[in-house]
């Protein structure tokens, strides 16, 4: 009895302390009906002047706010809780702040000018990772080591130009080659991109963020940029001294590939502010295997290697960057025919009628391509804004080896291009006047390509371009921002062709003023608006000039015209957004109008050559217009089950001849279900598994007299991906394993320049192994 | 005193170059028997000016090459080509052919072609010494008056 009474005690006495302290927490704890706010102000950490037009945006409930003149922001109206506040300004590195919601909170915000990085300025500032523009993090791991045209293939709108396995040139909108302009390390990527065989070269392995930006870009990146731009950019240096890497190695199985990476960062001891990554790749692939058989030599191998170096403190910084790119790619023999004859013949068999064995040999005919790039870039923030300047110097080597008559003999080097370009960009953002935040800048780039070789494809030139910009940004009141942006930009071609044994001298020199007008209106309720119009031009490529000569694998006989003038582009843009965390939708349109667009028009006469007569297409000019539009829907259906559909569509016209564009992109749609897979074991942990079909469509609207072959039909491919991120004995391990084309589908893309010769590439499994070390 | 007839195909700055080629057919007697042979060669102009001898290539890589001789329509019904030599492996090569003429109905000229083919056979195994490959590296019509 005496005992039940002391426990009884004790737990009265329990109780009532609980209920006490229960109580004192209760006096702060919020009744279910109680809410509360947020308000805080937006300040540069340097200044500690308001960040006008920084975008707020509050997770989970998905809403935003745009800070105004006093740099301050509010949300009201909520529950207790666990909240998650994204601060984003143009010029500055994000800031995630993490609350736990128990009262009314105030907060001060400090954002940093961009440091390390010669970032340039993103002009639709207000775009979340999540909506398809930029690839998250998730998704560039999934497909790392992949060219950079198949990692972006999953962006709506983005599809590939495709010659075999290796070879894969990002198409935006239905432009590419020089209509695109990529831009690695804040340098534009130039490697002789007007070749149709020339993918980008760059590591499939860099730790980088890549970003699309659909549409006329011209003002900001120049000439070139007409259906958008792609930027890869390296990943900020560590800041501390700590070392840390990545290990990765990835298995094919199509082509037995073996690709490998190793990373390593860190910086020096004692020497705060300092970071530097090193990182060396590399790949050897065998032939492809289509469904039915082996595509001859068709192998290939890379080395790359990359260091940074830099040094930032909040006012100032300094950057490094070089790399170096090296690839041996043989070409598909059952691609290279001798004359319009032997093609015809080949396209009734359908497939190459020799049969090849598998082997990791590349033989004749084969491209080798060395790329080399030095990025040295700067930047100092001081009263009037931030000071950027980069230089960028970068040689490109390439050779191709045409097909051995003798194969025991060493392959014969039918041509070799050196192409050198050095560039210089200053650009200075200006701390926001009122509500304006925006920069200036000037661009110079000198090119010089040298050539070798029996079988020039073009002449030796040497150009000069320089451009300078004005690009402003305005917000009015919280929900809209006004965008401005003008550009000049002059070049000038000398041009050395060389004909039997003279040289022939020519000139080319073009001047043209470019603008875009842009507006980002968030129209309440997670959705908003972005519409812009911009104008984009480019001169013409020295192919389109002075072609004269077959190119290999389509039998046609091109020629250039040296009287060609630029091309000029309008672009109108319109796209409208829902982000919730729930439901993401995105549907964008586009009508781009050409001026002198510059595409191979068919010639009345053959042209003779002792391997036989050869349709000829000569470079010509005229109006056209691309118009379309993609739409992305993500759905998550449970908390473990999210869908996502993608799908685009672009119809492209010659305006002048009423007939459609050669080589636009199929309509496609790509559905995928993600199933989030719940932890196991404790060791394998944020898995999923998803499954997903991509549908391509039949291209039928392709121009008459200009292809050997109608294009082919439409197919759908079955795909599926499983992946965890394991810690075994202490050490992280990330998985992925993948199964693309599981069914095993005969199929022909219309934008693979193998054809003609052979169905795509069959089953393929790949295996993905991350090792991050140095705890990332 | 046996005639010599020669018909050439000279392309001045090769395949890539704006020039034309220019080939020069031959006239042929009717009812006649000619023995023919053909020769490649290549000229290089640059620092140092060169003629090779492709034949000699083509003769050694006897065994991946053949020569296709086919007289086009209307020459088809009074022409025929036969080629004489073979290979090591014993299967035609065409470095040497015969030309066998018949006479025509009628007096007048008749005009047509020959077209000439050099089949290049990069997989061992795929010469039969009938087909002609995807590969051609010649493929010339020679314009014949009979």
């Amino acid at each position: 009895m005496e005992r039940f009474i002391r426990c009884f005690a004790a737990i009265l006495f329990v109780a009532l302390i609980s209920g006490a302290f229960a109580d004192a927490l209760c006096a702060n704890s919020p009744r279910a009906d109680v809410t509360y706010r947020i308000t805080g102000s937006v300040l540069d950490s340097a200044t500690r002047d308001p960040v006008i037009g920084a975008s707020v945006v509050l997770e989970p409930v998905g809403t935003g706010r745009r800070v105004g003149k006093e740099g301050r922001f509010e949300f009201a109206g909520l529950k207790q809780g666990k909240y998650a506040l994204h601060v984003r300004s143009v010029g500055y590195r994000e800031k995630h702040v993490e609350i736990e919601l128990r009262g009314d909170v105030q907060l001060s915000i400090a954002l940093t000018m961009q440091a390390v990085k010669g970032e340039e300025i993103v002009v639709r500032a207000d775009r979340d990772a999540a909506e398809g523009d930029q690839l998250s993090e998730k998704e560039l791991d999934e497909h790392r080591g992949q060219t950079l045209g198949e990692t972006l293939e999953h962006i709506s709108g983005v599809t590939v130009l495709q010659t075999g396995a290796s070879i894969a040139k990002p198409v935006i909108r239905g432009l590419h080659s020089q209509r695109i302009t990529v831009l690695n390390a804040g340098v534009v990527q130039e490697g002789q991109q007007w070749g149709a065989e020339h993918g980008p070269e760059i590591d499939p392995f860099a730790p980088t963020n890549i970003e699309v930006v659909k549409g006329a870009a011209s003002v900001e990146y120049g000439a070139g940029a007409m259906g958008g731009v792609i930027r890869v950019v390296p990943r900020e240096l560590p800041g501390d001294a700590k070392l840390r890497g990545n290990f990765a190695i990835n298995g094919f199985s199509n082509n037995r590939q073996l690709a490998s990476s190793l990373m390593l960062e860190g910086g020096i001891k004692g020497f705060g502010g300092f970071g530097w990554r090193g990182q060396v790749s590399g790949r050897i692939a065998g032939d492809s295997h289509t469904p039915d058989r082996v595509m001859g030599n068709t192998a290939f191998r890379e080395l790359n290697g990359s260091l940074a170096m830099g040094y930032a403190t909040d006012r100032y910084g300094l950057e490094a960057f070089a790399s170096h790119f090296g690839s041996e790619i043989g070409i598909f023999k059952g691609s290279h025919v001798g004359s319009q004859a032997d093609l015809e013949r080949v396209i009734a068999q359908g497939d190459p009628s020799a049969t090849y064995q598998f082997g990791y040999e590349i033989n004749a005919p084969k491209q080798t391509v060395d790329h080399d790039l030095l990025s040295l870039g700067g930047h100092l923030i001081g009263a009037i804004g931030k000071l950027e300047t980069h230089l960028g110097l970068q040689h490109n080597d390439r050779s191709e080896y045409e097909n051995q008559r003798d194969p025991s003999k060493p392959a014969r080097r039918s041509m070799r291009l050196e192409l050198n370009t050095n560039s210089l960009d200053i650009k200075l953002t200006h701390k926001p006047i009122g509500n304006m935040t925006g920069s200036i800048g000037l661009n110079a780039v000198r090119q010089a390509n040298t050539g070798d070789g029996y079988d020039l494809l073009i002449p030796n030139y040497l150009s000069y371009a320089g451009g300078a910009f004005v690009l402003e940004q305005l917000g009015i009141g919280e929900d809209v921002m006004l965008k401005a942006g003008a550009r000049y930009d002059v070049s000038d071609m000398q041009v050395y062709a060389l004909s039997i044994k003279e040289i022939e001298r020519g000139r080319h020199a073009f001047a043209s003023a470019s603008g875009a007008l842009g507006l980002a209106w968030d129209l309440g309720k997670s959705w908003s608006l972005n519409a812009g119009i911009a104008t984009a031009w480019r001169p013409p490529s020295i192919n389109e000039l002075y072609s004269n000569g077959v190119h290999h694998g389509s039998a046609q006989f091109e020629q250039g015209d040296k009287t060609l003038t630029s091309e000029r582009s309008v672009n109108t843009d319109l796209s409208l957004r829902l982000q919730t965390p729930k439901i993401a939708i995105e549907l964008a349109g586009f009508v781009n109008r050409f001026d002198g667009f510059i595409t191979l028009t068919p010639q009345p006469d053959p042209v003779l050559t002792i391997s036989g007569a050869y349709p000829a297409f000569k470079y010509q000019q005229s109006d056209a217009r691309l118009i379309g539009g993609e739409l992305t829907l993500q759905y998550q259906v449970l908390e473990q089950l999210n869908t996502r559909l993608t799908s685009s569509v672009v119809r492209g016209t010659n305006t002048d001849s009423d007939q459609p564009l050669f080589g636009m992109p199929a309509d496609r749609a790509e559905l995928e279900v993600e199933y989030l897979l719940p932890d196991w074991l404790d060791a394998f942990q944020s898995s999923s598994l998803a499954i997903s079909t991509l549908a391509v469509a039949q291209q039928n609207n392709a121009p008459e007299g200009m292809d050997y072959a109608a294009p082919p039909a439409g197919y759908m491919l079955l795909n599926a991906r499983i992946s965890t991120h394991a810690i075994l004995l202490g050490q992280q391990l990330d998985i992925y394993l993948q199964a693309q084309n599981i069914l095993n589908q005969r199929y022909r893309d219309y934008l693979s320049r193998y054809r003609y010769f052979s169905p795509d590439p069959g089953r393929n499994f790949v295996l993905r192994i991350a090792l991050p070390f140095g705890n990332h | 005193m046996q005639d010599s007839l020669v018909a050439r195909f000279v392309d001045p700055d090769g395949p890539s170059g704006s020039a034309q080629p220019v080939i020069t057919g031959v006239t042929l007697g009717e009812g006649k028997t000619y023995y023919g042979s053909i020769r490649l060669l290549q000229q290089r102009t640059g620092a140092a000016d060169s003629v090779t001898e492709i034949t000699t290539e083509v003769r050694e890589l006897g065994t991946q090459h053949q020569f296709f001789y086919t007289p086009e329509p209307p020459l088809n019904s009074f022409m025929s080509v036969e080629v004489t030599d073979k290979d090591d492996n014993g299967m035609p090569l065409g470095l040497t052919f015969v030309v066998r003429t018949i006479p025509k109905i009628s007096g007048q000229p008749l005009e047509g072609a020959l077209n000439v083919v050099l089949s290049h056979y990069e997989v061992k195994g795929t010469k039969n010494g009938k087909d002609r490959s995807n590969e051609s590296d010649i493929d010339i019509d020679f314009p014949i008056t009979l």
